[in-house]
């Protein structure tokens, strides 16, 4: 056998724990997920007005934050120690950084928990957009720092054992799934810079009590720096899934490992100067501002689409090898079978209705039209609630047995699973683009107010309620199923062996086929810098120089603070 | 043309689920807007009839690839 838990057992032991971890999140937050739909749509109610927030607060936090950040700390930790053929440099430090995340998982969790109740004081009813003016529990804030700097010792982790194999491989090429985590890790340092500022010079001071308010403009443009590179962050291990598992479990190779390091890159470079198209109803930002980021936004569909063809031609090389014949017939020759192979590919074709969806999002005058409806959940439903969940549960289905050593419960339960959660998807993903075009806001327990009502283009508002409510009942299904059969499988009720998967196939153009220059990653990383102070720098400036770095009500902190920094700002505006 | 797997059966259905809602978008983009009470009977029989109609194909002979 040839496990990766026969091979590395205290490495495989860390992947099972954040996978743990990660699909506790999914459970809690999918559950918070069928409470919103059954409210919002008016079929069930079982929560006050006012708590929905804190149920969409859990719901947020668990699905964005916990349940993609710790499967892809899981699966980069494989990636590394797989590819490079090498044990953590240091166990003591893994552990680490993963019961770091787990203490700041445990500080936010408390604080949203103390919503439900109010027995405490605790609450952080701030959505996981927890810019100001909303405002959380301290205990809030500081778990979120401790969970991210967790991730960043994940990643110091990483580099170590990448350098630590340089040293011993000089002039080789960084194997390609390692090459990934490297520059992922890259592209999170640099996006989190923002909210690492937000929170610690200016949400966390102002939820202490240390000054009296902030600059909401600010905390928001600085929230952004990190809300958009982190869908990036969630992609991106989906991304790795899709050119390394996906191509091999179609029964090829992958189509160019030079173009997944080039599309890796590009994510890199691009991924962080975008944030600010998330803000195009903001006053305060000059509308050039805005203008630059939507042209950086629209450079990000060129790794997407190399992506999709790249893919694709990979699952089409598998199925000619498999026999299949014709411009489409050999579709059917792919392994439709697998659960892995399905819900990876089904996660792939609802990304590409999603890449449609973003683009208008992304549109400064078609943004206008959707702005805060119901239509920009159903985009990022179709982004990380089905591109990257469905191809992280998909996956598990692949993974599990190499890092439990069980085999999965059984396939074909796990077929009906994955479908389940694509149709389920595509009713309400569908219903709550429609919906927004209607108008119907987002956040908000109660969408229907008096004297307003919602014109559909097409069909009425009670049925694409349906839609989102028949979508949220048959994605819970879903969710329980795989739940379950998680618990099967790992516990091993079946008592199937591990199938041996073998090692990732080299792909059809090898690394050597890759220009030096992408090895090169303080290049890459410099431009991606250079990017970030083109595109941030003057918004920064103007909003620092209109209202300060506190708002207008001063402190003596605040002031303070102000006299230090702001003559550079000055300089720099 | 031979019967699908179980496997590409289930495929089957839930991409044609997925057609059958998405096509009253698609409908009433083009200006043909049915009502509910007409469109989701007749695109539930189609559904159901194309299902039948795959059933009924000879079976797979078994020296293809699995799951085709």
């Amino acid at each position: 056998m040839n496990l990766f838990v026969d091979r590395y057992p205290e490495e495989a032991w860390i992947v099972r724990a954040a996978l743990a971890s990660s699909f506790l999140a999914l459970f809690l937050g999918g559950i918070m997920g069928l409470i919103q739909g059954l409210h919002r749509t008016g079929f069930l109610q079982i929560v006050q007005d006012s708590t929905y927030y804190t149920v969409l607060t859990l719901h947020g936090v668990s699905m964005v934050l916990l349940f993609t950040i710790y499967f892809l700390v899981g699966f980069f930790q494989w990636a590394v120690t797989d590819s490079l053929d090498r044990s953590a440099e240091d166990i003591r430090f893994t552990k680490l950084w993963y019961f770091l995340m787990v203490a700041g998982t445990v500080m936010a969790a408390a604080a949203i928990l103390g919503g439900f109740t109010d027995a405490t004081n605790l609450e952080a009813d701030v959505l996981y957009t927890f810019y100001a003016p909303l405002e959380a529990h301290p205990i809030f804030y500081i778990g979120l720092v401790t969970f991210v700097i967790g991730t960043w010792l994940a990643g110091v982790d990483w580099f170590r054992s990448w350098w630590a194999w340089k040293k011993e491989h000089p002039g080789e090429r960084t194997p390609l799934r390692a090459f990934m985590v490297m520059t992922t890790m890259l592209m999170w340092y640099l996006a989190t810079i923002g909210v690492a500022a937000a929170i610690l010079f200016f949400i966390l001071p102002w939820s202490l009590g240390l000054v009296d308010s902030v600059n909401s403009l600010l905390t928001r443009t600085l929230f952004w720096f990190f809300g958009h590179p982190v869908v990036y962050f969630w992609l991106m291990p989906a991304y790795m899934m899709w050119y390394v598992i996906l191509p091999k479990l179609a029964g090829g190779r992958l189509f160019s490992d030079p173009l997944a390091r080039i599309v890796f890159v590009l994510f890199l470079l691009l991924s962080v100067p975008t944030g600010i198209h998330h803000q195009y109803v903001d006053p305060g930002i000059a509308e050039g501002f805005k203008f630059v980021a939507m042209t950086n936004t629209m450079f990000l569909l060129l790794p997407s689409l190399l992506t999709a063809f790249t893919v694709v031609a990979s699952m089409e090389h598998g199925a000619r090898q498999r026999g299949g014949t014709g411009r489409l017939g050999w579709l059917r020759s792919l392994p439709w079978n697998k659960p892995a192979f399905t819900g990876m590919a089904l996660a792939g074709l609802m990304f590409a209705a999603a890449g449609f969806s973003g683009m208008v999002n992304a549109g400064m005058n078609l943004n206008y039209v959707i702005h805060n409806t119901l239509w920009v959940p159903g985009h990022f439903h179709l982004t990380v609630g089905t591109a990257v969940a469905l191809t992280f549960m998909a996956s598990t289905y692949w993974f599990l047995p190499q890092i439990t050593g069980n085999g999965v419960f059984s396939q074909r339960l796990g077929l009906v699973q994955v479908l389940l959660w694509f149709l389920g998807m595509v009713f309400m993903g569908n219903a709550m683009h429609r919906i927004g075009l209607a108008g119907e806001p987002r956040r908000t327990a109660e969408p229907f107010y008096d004297g307003v009502t919602f014109d559909t283009a097409l069909g009425s508002i009670s049925e694409l309620h349906f839609q989102i409510a028949l979508g949220s009942v048959i994605l819970t299904v879903s969710l329980l199923l795989f739940m379950a059969h998680l618990f099967l499988s790992w516990f091993d009720v079946a008592s199937n062996p591990a199938p041996d998967n073998g090692v990732i196939p080299e792909a059809l153009s090898g690394p050597e086929n890759a220009p030096i220059v992408l090895e090169n990653l303080r290049l890459w990383t410099a431009i991606a810098l250079v990017l970030i102070l083109l595109t941030y720098a003057l918004p920064l400036a103007s909003i620092v120089s209109a209202n300060g770095f506190f708002g207008s009500a001063g402190t003596l902190v605040g002031t303070a603070y102000e006299f230090a920094v702001s003559p550079f700002v000055g300089v720099v505006a | 043309m031979n019967r699908p797997s179980p496997a590409g059966l289930l495929v089957a259905l839930a991409f044609g689920i997925v057609f059958v809602v998405e096509g009253r978008t698609v409908l009433g983009m083009l200006g043909f807007e049915l009502p509910l009470s007409v469109y989701f009977p007749v695109a539930g029989l189609l559904l159901v009839a194309m299902f039948v109609g795959l059933l009924l194909l000879p079976k797979t002979n078994s020296k293809q690839v699995a799951g085709t």
